[in-house]
């Protein structure tokens, strides 16, 4: 057993946060939000001649053909930048989705070559059951995908209905026409949802990170009294529980990163739902405490911090929320207990 | 990232578990640490002599010569088969094999390994918790001898140990932490009284030791003189981390069992249930992972760092969520687990205080992990 990442892995997050740190500035990442669309459609196309978005498409169709692993390396970095991408939603849930549920061959090739592509899911953010009614974190003229009634994975031509008014309007969700789905049931289509779990983990992880990195920054900078803000032990508690909620949080992701693709279904379910269930909470607290720590301007449009928790609180939201895992763990544990 | 096991691991992870399969006690775990502890101190040994104990040690006093995975894995195998919980003493072995001269290796850790020998770690004092550096407790050279006086306090296991690692002040005219030293002092030396405190749970887990003039020979200081400091923290370091106390093992086993007791209830669990039960079961899996992680890192870098900060911060967490969760559960007065769920609930609370309060932790990882600015005490 080793639990670490590659030489190789280390360098995919270098140079991603070299990119991510291009592509989203606090000011660029700021602007999007009412941009358009404009900064999601450069990022995406950078992302996919990187072959970073088609990091889960098998090599012969066109893809980078990693590993779940590193495709939540870079999941995470691109949370620490509050990136605007549909990184989780299609690079990895809907790519999973696709590959391992049976989907059309031609569109996986063409989610790798940056074509949009949105999950279905229902009108609380679940993985549906019978039917899909939002596209999750939606770009103008993506197709859908979801699970069939068949247990295969089906592609859709959306008929768009009202874009919904949500939190995060860095990834957009759009009420569609109401798409007829199957229940994830088969082993592949669990297997597709902890992999969707475990990617979103990695996102909120990076969120979280960011948060932290940020405001740690900003307390040994910030004076009051005549000296740090971080010397004070009550600013330097809160950024300790910081780090514990964001080391942890990667710990549970990182080893959910690599049963979802290599243990037994069980160990994988158990382990990508309790990153899922941990990480969004962690996120979330991180992302408030955060905002704590750089006081005035953190609750202000002029910094992006209301982005991060925004965003957090989509993904936390995401496939299930933490009822869905939640519940999952505690039926396993009862059926063993 | 491969957490499948080795063949060499797959290997000891067989021949464990059908050597757990067969010789696990028949008899249920006692609820009280008097009744508890020979039944723990028996399966300890047996353990021992199985070679399942002391895995990363050297062979040479006693150990298994095997890895830090070993270890690792025998913590998920006693919580998957729900063993007795192992005595967490074993991380006192550590400042001997590391500090101790040949000769103090070769007479301490062998029976200590074996659990023939317990000790207890004689750190805090009435005035020296939290601060430790300001403890009082004196030892002073005379000819060959150390002369000890003072008293230690909240000693785990102080009224069970034949031995304690015991700090004391040997250079009073050096600031603080610079003038302590580490002695290894036989409990039933003249002039030692230990006096057993009963912890809110009933357990006489606690001790005060006072030392009235203790002579010990003056080969049972360990390490340099001055090196105490130096040697408390690696202990404590050893004590913040989760399978080295083995504790994963046993949080296994309360889950274990408090899902069996509502799966017995036979109630269809809701919401609430299914989200306290979720959680605790999560938290698990995080320390199981962390552990792993910082393991891997100790592999390859040496001895835990100041992260290990985290992994206590996160032990603590787990186990208070684990435990609270169990009262939470447990809401029906007649169920005939409830008070003893309530006693683990009440020994939780020590988690966050044993080994350094979660606030030292956190000023440990603001000041060395973080590097935040050092504020006005220090």
């Amino acid at each position: 057993m080793r639990f670490a990442l590659s030489e190789d892995q280390v360098f995919l997050q270098q140079t991603t946060a070299e990119v991510a740190a291009h592509l989203f500035a606090d000011s660029a990442v700021r602007s999007a939000a009412s941009d358009g669309g404009a900064l999601r459609a450069d990022a995406w196309k950078k992302l996919t001649e990187l072959d970073l978005v088609g990091m889960l498409v098998p090599e012969d169709q066109g893809g980078a053909g990693g590993s779940v692993t590193d495709a939540c390396v870079v999941a995470e970095v691109l949370g620490r930048f509050i990136a605007p991408v549909p990184y989780v939603a299609t690079a990895i849930a809907t790519a999973s989705l696709l590959r391992l549920a049976g989907g059309p061959a031609e569109s996986l090739a063409d989610l790798a070559g940056g074509t949009a592509y949105a999950p279905l899911l229902d009108a609380r953010l679940d993985i549906p059951v019978a039917e899909a009614t939002i596209a999750f974190d939606w770009t103008r003229g993506a197709w859908g995908v979801a699970l069939g009634a068949d247990g295969r994975a089906a592609v859709h031509a959306l008929a768009e209905d009202a874009v919904v008014d949500d939190i995060d309007p860095l990834h957009p969700l759009r009420r569609v026409r109401p798409v007829p789905t199957g229940a994830p049931d088969s082993e592949a289509a669990r297997r597709c949802r902890a992999i969707a779990w475990t990617g979103t983990a990695a996102f909120l992880t990076g969120l979280a990170d960011g948060a932290l990195r940020q405001a740690v920054d900003y307390a040994g900078q910030r004076e009051q009294y005549g000296q740090p803000i971080g010397s004070f032990q009550a600013v330097q508690h809160l950024c300790s529980d910081m780090l514990v909620d964001v080391e942890t949080a990667r710990s549970v992701t990182y080893g959910a990163s690599w049963a979802v693709e290599h243990a037994p279904i069980d160990e994988a379910e158990r382990l990508a739902a309790s990153a899922k269930a941990y990480a969004g909470p962690a996120s979330l607290r991180v992302c408030e405490t955060g905002i704590q720590v750089l006081g005035g301007i953190g609750v202000t449009q002029e910094h992006e911090a209301h982005l991060r928790l925004r965003s957090a609180h989509l993904h936390d939201s995401a496939f299930g929320g933490t009822d869905a895992p939640l519940a999952l763990l505690a039926r396993r544990a009862i059926e063993n207990g | 990232m491969d957490l499948r096991d080795s063949p060499d691991e797959a290997r000891f992870r067989g021949r464990l578990r059908s050597w757990l399969a067969d010789n696990l006690p028949s008899e249920p775990e006692p609820a009280t640490l008097s009744e508890r502890w020979p039944y723990m101190l028996a399966f300890q040994r047996k353990m021992y002599r199985g070679g399942w104990i002391a895995l990363s040690y050297p062979e040479e006093v006693g150990g298994q010569g095997l890895g830090l995975m070993e270890e690792a894995i025998l913590g998920e195998e006693l919580g998957r088969a729900n063993a007795p919980t192992m005595i967490p003493l074993g991380h006192l072995g550590r400042p001997l094999l590391s500090h101790g001269t040949a000769e103090q290796r070769r007479r301490y850790l062998p029976p200590l390994l074996a659990s023939e020998e317990i000790w207890c770690q004689g750190f805090s004092e009435p005035q020296a918790g939290s601060d430790l550096a300001a403890l009082r407790t004196r030892a002073v050279l005379d000819g060959d001898e150390w002369v000890l006086s003072g008293q230690k306090v909240w000693t785990s296991y102080g009224a069970f140990a034949d031995y304690c690692l015991l700090l004391a002040r040997t250079d009073p005219k050096a600031v603080r932490h610079r003038g302590i030293s580490a002695f290894v002092v036989p409990l039933r030396t003249a002039g030692i009284t230990v006096r057993p405190i009963v912890l809110a749970n009933g357990d006489e887990e606690f001790a005060e030791i006072h030392l009235d003039d203790v002579r010990i020979p003056a080969e049972n200081l360990l390490g340099k003189p001055t090196d105490g400091w130096r040697i408390a923290m690696d202990v404590v370091s050893y004590e913040r981390g989760a399978v080295d106390v083995g504790y994963l093992a046993k949080f296994d086993r309360y889950l274990t069992e408090l899902a069996g007791l509502v799966r017995a209830s036979g109630r269809e669990p809701d919401r609430s249930t299914l989200q306290t039960l979720g959680e605790a079961a999560a938290g698990l899996e995080v320390l199981r992972m962390h552990c792993l992680r910082s393991l891997s890192e100790r592999v390859e870098g040496g001895s835990p760092g100041a992260e290990s900060s985290i992994d206590k911060l996160l032990m603590t967490r787990v186990e208070q969520t684990l435990m609270s969760a169990g009262l939470e559960l447990l809401d029906d007065v007649t169920t005939p687990d409830r008070s003893e769920w309530f006693d683990r609930y009440l020994y939780g609370r020590a988690g966050s205080i044993y080994g350094g309060s979660a606030q030292i932790q956190r000023n440990i990882l603001a000041q060395r992990v973080l590097a935040l600015p050092r504020g006005p005490r220090a």
